[in-house]
């Protein structure tokens, strides 16, 4: 991303105003090339009358000693004419050659044209922004097809590829002619004219096009087909073809080719000649070098790779292009499980996420393609194991547009870590029963606080409750995730339901009384799980001793003390207010330090149990409670 | 009645000449339905390679089927097609005589070319159009009276170009020695179907009405033709159209300039009765949908159009008479 | 001659029945706080009236007693005058002093004592309980043979009617202006009227049974009109001035014909059905019978081979309320495609209403286009517009339909009237308006929805038969 080139292009904008009587040059940047020139260019590259637009015309431009890499993208407008015709509007710019650092793919100049805008009037065009040329993403397109192709443009003559039945989109096409060019020494471009489409009863002078019906003066290529060099078996072309089909017989050797091929800069003229030089060019290259082993698998690389594939899918998807999204899944999915560090895949997440990749609709039927897209944006962005904090990340980034979909792919990989699977099971309704088994009671009790979901809350309180009758470490699960009371409070509306809830978990695991230990605990609370007020009448309810009061006071502001925030001046306050005082025991019960006698005699026992119904009743006795001791 | 096959005859090239718009390509598309719709000759149109017989279809269907107008010409297209037909002659003498029909073939290499490079503001390079004028030895000169009333460049679309041929071919070593270009020049006034210029035609009296069952009416070529063109040109928007056909005869020879009143689409008729209908026959209608911003109203019924290219075919052909049993010619 | 308390109101009841003319009766009533003075006569009617003044004895005292001079003035004793004396105090000493000063001041005065009496409510009660002295007549209209609107007295009440006596009438009101109607109430004596009470309502135009009822001499309340009768300040020589010469004549039905262009931008044809409604609810809300609306929706020909109609009629003839549903539906379904850009099927509806109207129709019938387009024309014209596929002529047929009498036309168009296509304002002359400046009171007015210059009759017509 940070490696982008920048160059400013020379440009036109061709087309007619609105109710305008003739094409012309509308507006152009003011350097080597004057309106004259781009109206000559935009006439020598004319490849004729289009029914379907938009088009990628490619071609080169010579101007007071600059060489220019040109590309004009023509759009039918919805304006129209003096006639009522329709404006085709072309887009037209020009990159001078000695100005770019470093190689750069057609595609790539296309996609920043795209989303270029020509400058204000008397103002300084914005540069373009180009990612430098990417030998394996382009090595896929590098078939014996297109080799054959480059190869035969060293005949000197046209080539024009006819497709039959249907004809592949306009970017599938460009990306076909960027991967001839890549098979050719990058400095034949400053020579080299090429078009999606040409009309086939135009006299276009367009060396590599896509066309109907090829010209009688030009070799005819059918897509997909290995054109025959039959008729030139002894031409350096198709010692160019053989020479090919040996060092890139596979995407990676194919890569390194043009990445060899690309490194050729020096401007190279299509002159007599040109092809035995391209030939000894190429020859040079795959001799002089050992084989290199593959490319570097460092994290640049294939971060570089990666990115490439996100942003053409995001292309592929912005312009409904079936055909190039397949493709860019599939180099998606090639690197998906490449090693990459933490900054590289939260920006390739990014990329996924503002390109709209994980919350892409399928298309009709099944659509297996977009499970492999969804997968990839997850491997890429997340890594190939998906924990809990993944689940929140895709959670916040996508909110609703989390579709089923995305979230069993999620569940796949998420498949050893139990936790966020169960997580992930609820979201999906999927029958929980077999999953609690393999999760700890903490675990559980941790998921019920962070999922922050009262569906998971409900599943982990039934499954709690059902292990806490044989189950000890229940009660320490508990107590780590402060008795459910946080998440409990949020989901169970009142007070009481909340009461209810919790004194049914309390009283499952600790049995229908609490000790003074476990109760000055659980209204303790933890440093981060202050207990709420229905955890405190839970947990009443089940101690009914005369000190519950004063355990409850000391106790509760024993775990406030313990809050973090607290100034010392202020903790050493309460901590005098709470020291052993006498104890007023109502029955003489001696009563102040921890862990006092818990028992007490029965009949005090009954006496305070009455004074507390008494107290508590009128608040507690809502509800049909009647059968409860209270 | 034996049939003779003749030997092809040599392809003819013949330009398309006139400003954006004025309907150079529609005229072409025209051209096949032209003649289907002839009862009168038995001429087709055909494709000389697949190229050319896909825009043939294409063009036709899409003015035919679709009621749409063909989009606008980028560059300069080139259309090989092959005009077919027969003819009968009367041969021999007393007892031997007897009909015999003839087969004819005669190329037509058309080249159809955006109107701008015509103009004398176009700064691009003039070769390619001024080479395709060169080779060519009939030119069909489409006027648009309505875009000459209304934007008056119809001169400003032909004396640069013509003075640039003329530059290249007249001062060639096998120039002619009468110092005119050797072309043959159809001067089609076109959009007859529009109500101006019907009218005009109207009010000089020129109007003959077709003897078929939809009786449309029609400008006869020739002296009519021209009289109509003369006037029409009176009312440019520019003033200067009256030069077009100065310029005309003073750069080609008068006996090789054909007038011609045409129109691609036709009338609209009556649907009732099928026939032309005086209160109501206009037969473009605007259309926000269409990519051309009007469509065809109720078919197409070429008017004039075969007729210059088949004038052109039998002038080139040299001998080869191309019998045009058409309203035009009687 | 002091008499009896009980024997007051018999006392008052002689006085006021002997007052006559100029003759005046002087009652002074000693009281607690200080002296009141009525006086009590007839006025032009008739009708005995009271004034009074009031003193207090501070006002009567100098160095804290009553002044003989001052007790005398504020009594305001006149020797032409029946003089009654009355102490409703006896207690207290100024009265007592300031009775005999003035039982000396005059002589002929009967003195009564009558504790605690309130004599204003006495008075007023013997006033009210006098029978009439003269014939009530109520103001009402007629009008003769010729149309010629006459003043004609309705009886209501006789000499000697009492307060609570009745009478039943049967009124019709026509349309009265801002005050309303004139309820003017006259009296009959020695051959001249005078007018006794004025009052107004706001009495829709109608026939209604109305009740005069005597509250008392001077006074006459009416019962059953849908708004109570307020004093009215007009002068009588006003109200007389705007009594028309003839009774203006009946409106007559109204039929408004809207027809609407409903194909184009959504938001103009909202815009158009906007008006409509609101042109509707105009002409449901006027003071006439209800109109009867006939809505046409509109739009372009189409030129295919079949051809959709370019109209529709969607309410013929309907109530009001019936239209401005009608008005809804289409407000609520999509916009017809614009079609064909330059002109709309006016020239079908002017002939599809010239079908659907009959010649004769009585009813006053108010056209009213809302669009944009002009009409296709009849055959080929150098607007180069398409001709009308069924050659309808809008020329002839406004023609026609201008000739009817009691037709009126109008449009509202997208744009300001004087960018609209010149066809508009050939065809809607004054009663064009653009879509944003149309002023919709002004423009129905001007079509004849409800009179431009309403004719009021400010009195009612008796229909007593």
């Amino acid at each position: 991303m940070s490696d982008r080139i920048e160059i400013v292009p020379e440009w036109a904008v061709w087309g007619k105003e609105p109710s305008g009587l003739s094409y012309r040059v509308l507006r152009c940047s003011d350097g080597h090339l004057n309106d004259a020139g781009f109206t000559r260019i935009m006439q020598r590259y004319s490849t004729g009358t289009h029914t379907d637009l938009p088009q990628v015309t490619l071609s080169w431009a010579r101007a007071e000693g600059e060489l220019y890499i040109g590309m004009a993208v023509q759009r039918r407008t919805d304006e129209r004419d003096h006639t009522g015709r329709k404006i085709v509007m072309t887009r037209y710019c020009a990159l001078p050659y000695s100005r770019l650092p470093e190689p750069v793919s057609y595609e790539a100049i296309y996609h920043a044209l795209s989303d270029w805008r020509p400058p204000a009037e008397g103002a300084a065009a914005a540069p373009l922004h180009l990612p430098p040329l990417y030998p394996d993403a382009i090595a896929p397109q590098a078939t014996e097809h297109a080799m054959g192709v480059a190869a035969l443009l060293l005949t000197g003559t046209p080539v024009h590829i006819v497709p039959s039945g249907e004809v592949p989109s306009y970017l599938e096409r460009l990306r076909f002619l960027d991967a001839v060019a890549a098979l050719l020494p990058y400095g034949m471009r400053t020579e080299l004219s090429a078009a999606t489409w040409v009309s086939s009863t135009s006299q276009s002078r367009i060396r590599l096009a896509f066309t109907s019906h090829a010209d009688k003066d030009a070799h005819a290529v059918p897509w997909g087909a290995v054109p025959s060099f039959a008729d030139a078996w002894n031409s350096p072309a198709h010692a160019y073809a053989e020479l090919l089909g040996v060092h890139a017989g596979t995407p990676e050797r194919a890569a390194d080719v043009i990445r060899r091929l690309a490194a050729l800069r020096e401007p190279l003229r299509w002159d007599a000649g040109f092809a035995v030089r391209a030939l000894e060019l190429l020859r040079a290259q795959v001799q002089t070098a050992e084989p290199r082993p593959d490319p570097p698998s460092d994290g640049e690389e294939h971060y570089r790779r990666a990115e490439d594939a996100m942003r053409a899918c995001v292309h592929a998807v912005l312009h409904g292009d079936g055909p190039a999204f397949t493709e860019a899944v599939a180099r998606l999915q090639q690197v998906q499980d490449a090693e990459l560090d933490e900054a590289q895949r939260s920006a390739l997440w990014d990329i996924a996420v503002e390109g709209g990749l994980p919350s892409l609709r399928p298309r009709a039927g099944d659509d297996p393609e977009v499970d492999r897209l969804y997968e990839a944006c997850l491997r890429l962005g997340l890594g190939p194991a998906l924990d809990r904090t993944h689940l929140f990340v895709v959670e916040q980034d996508l909110g609703e547009a989390v579709s089923a979909r995305l979230l069993n792919i999620m569940a796949r990989m998420a498949a050893g870590d139990p936790a966020t699977y169960l997580a992930i099971a609820v979201r999906l309704r999927w029958n929980t029963t077999n999953l609690l088994d393999g999760l700890s009671s903490r675990t559980l009790a941790q998921l019920a606080v962070q999922q922050d979901r009262k569906d998971v809350l409900e599943i982990v309180h039934r499954e709690l409750c059902r292990r806490a009758e044989r189950d000890p470490s229940v009660r320490d699960a508990l107590a780590e995730s402060g008795y459910l009371a946080g998440p409990v409070e949020r989901f169970h509306g009142g007070i009481y339901p909340q009461f209810v809830s919790l004194r049914q978990l309390l009283s499952t695991a600790f049995g229908p009384r609490l000790d003074r230990s476990q109760f000055a605990r659980i209204v303790r609370g933890g440093r981060l799980y202050p207990p709420t007020p229905a955890l405190i009448f839970a947990a009443l309810a089940l101690y009914r001793e005369p000190d519950a009061g004063e355990t409850l006071a000391s106790a509760y502001f024993r775990g406030f003390l313990e809050t973090p925030y607290l100034p010392n001046e202020l903790r050493s306050l309460l901590e005098d207010a709470l020291g052993p005082r006498p104890f007023p025991a109502p029955g003489g019960a001696p009563g102040g330090g921890a862990g006092g006698d818990p028992g007490g005699s029965a009949g005090d026992d009954e006496k305070a149990q009455r004074r507390y119904i008494s107290l508590v009743k009128d608040r507690l006795s809502r509800r049909g409670e009647r059968k409860s001791p209270l | 009645m034996a049939a003779e096959r003749q030997p092809p005859s040599p392809d003819h090239n013949i330009a398309m000449w006139g400003a954006t718009g004025s309907g150079k390509t529609t005229f072409l598309a025209a051209l096949d339905i032209a003649l289907s719709r002839a009862d009168h000759i038995d001429w087709k149109v055909i494709g000389a390679n697949e190229a050319s017989t896909d825009v043939l279809i294409k063009l036709s269907s899409k003015l035919a089927n679709d009621n749409e107008f063909p989009d606008a010409t980028f560059g300069v297209e080139q259309y090989q097609w092959r005009l077919v037909g027969q003819s009968e002659h009367r041969e021999g003498r007393l007892w031997n005589r007897r009909t015999v029909r003839r087969g004819h073939s005669v190329g037509l290499d058309v080249h159809d070319a955006e109107g701008e490079l015509f103009s004398n503001d176009f700064i691009g390079d003039h070769e390619p159009m001024l080479q395709s004028l060169a080779r060519s030895r009939g030119i069909v000169y489409l006027f648009d009276p309505i875009r000459e009333f209304e934007v008056g460049d119809a001169y400003k679309s032909l004396d640069g170009m013509l003075a640039r041929l003329a530059q290249r071919m007249l001062n060639a070593e096998d120039a002619p020695d009468d110092g005119r270009l050797p072309h043959y020049v159809a001067v089609c006034t076109t959009k007859f179907d529009e109500v101006r210029v019907l009218q005009t035609a109207q009010n000089l009296g020129l109007l003959d009405f077709d003897a078929d069952e939809h009786g449309c009416p029609r400008v006869a070529g020739g002296e009519d033709a021209r009289e109509l063109f003369r006037e029409l040109c009176s009312v440019s928007r520019s003033g200067t159209a009256d030069l077009v056909l100065r310029k005309l005869t003073r750069y080609f020879r008068e006996d090789r300039i054909g007038f011609f009143v045409t129109s691609a689409v036709g009338f609209h008729l009556d649907p009732r009765v099928n026939r032309f209908n005086p209160r109501d026959y206009q037969n473009v209608v605007p259309d926000a949908r269409s990519q051309r911003g009007f469509r065809i109203r109720s078919g197409v019924r070429p008017i004039n159009v075969m007729e210059p290219l088949l004038w052109l075919a039998e002038r080139l052909s040299d001998g080869v008479r191309v019998d045009l049993e058409t309203e035009a010619a009687r | 001659m002091a008499v009896p308390g009980e024997e007051l109101p018999k006392s008052l009841t002689k006085a006021i029945r002997g007052l006559s003319g100029h003759h005046r009766l002087i009652v002074v009533e000693a009281a607690a706080d200080g002296i009141s003075a009525y006086q009590v006569g007839r006025n032009a009617a008739d009708v005995p009236v009271a004034r009074v003044w009031r003193t207090t004895w501070e006002e009567m005292s100098a160095d804290g007693a009553p002044e003989k001079e001052r007790v005398l003035r504020a009594a305001r004793l006149d020797p032409a005058a029946t003089t009654l004396l009355v102490c409703t105090f006896p207690d207290g000493a100024d009265p007592a002093q300031a009775i005999a000063w003035l039982q000396a001041a005059a002589p002929d005065a009967q003195t009564h004592t009558a504790p605690g009496a309130a004599i204003g409510g006495l008075l007023r009660t013997v006033i009210a309980d006098e029978p009439l002295t003269q014939l009530y007549e109520l103001a009402t209209l007629a009008a003769g043979p010729d149309g010629t609107l006459r003043f004609r007295g309705r009886v209501l009440f006789p000499v000697g009617s009492r307060r609570r006596d009745t009478v039943p009438l049967d009124l019709r009101f026509h349309r009265s202006d801002g005050p309303g109607a004139a309820l003017a109430v006259i009296s009959w004596a020695d051959r001249r009227f005078r007018l006794v009470s004025l009052q107004r309502a706001h009495v829709p135009p109608g026939r209604y049974e109305v009740t005069a009822e005597l509250e008392r001499p001077g006074r006459v309340r009416f019962h059953g009109l849908p708004d109570a009768p307020v004093r009215d300040d007009r002068t009588w020589d006003e109200l007389v001035a705007a009594v028309p010469d003839r009774l203006p004549p009946e409106p007559p039905d109204v039929h408004l014909v809207c027809a609407i262009e409903t194909s184009g931008p959504a938001d103009d044809v909202a815009a158009r059905l906007d008006r409509a409604t609101q042109f509707v609810r105009n002409a449901a809300a006027g003071p006439g019978p209800e109109p009867a609306v006939t809505l046409v929706a509109y739009g372009p020909h189409a030129f295919v081979r079949r051809p959709p109609p370019p109209l529709r009629v969607v309410a013929d003839r309907r109530p009001a309320a019936d239209a401005l549903r009608a008005l809804d539906d289409l407000r609520d379904r999509e916009p017809d495609d614009p079609g064909y850009p330059r002109a709309a099927a006016v020239e079908c509806v002017l002939a599809e209403l010239e079908r659907l109207i009959p010649a004769r129709d009585p009813a006053h019938v108010a056209l009213l286009l809302f669009g944009d387009r002009p009409p296709h024309p009849a055959e080929v014209a150098p607007s180069e517009i398409l001709p009308c596929p069924a050659a309808a002529d809008w020329r002839t047929t406004l023609a026609v339909l201008r000739r009817r009498p009691g037709f009126a036309c109008g449009a509202v168009t997208d744009r300001p009237a004087r960018r609209a296509d010149p066809f508009w304002a050939g065809f809607a002359g004054d009663a064009l308006a653009g879509q944003d400046a149309v002023d919709v009171p002004a423009l129905a007015a001007r079509l004849g929805l409800g009179a431009a210059e309403p004719r009021y009759v400010p009195f009612p017509f008796d229909e007593t038969t």
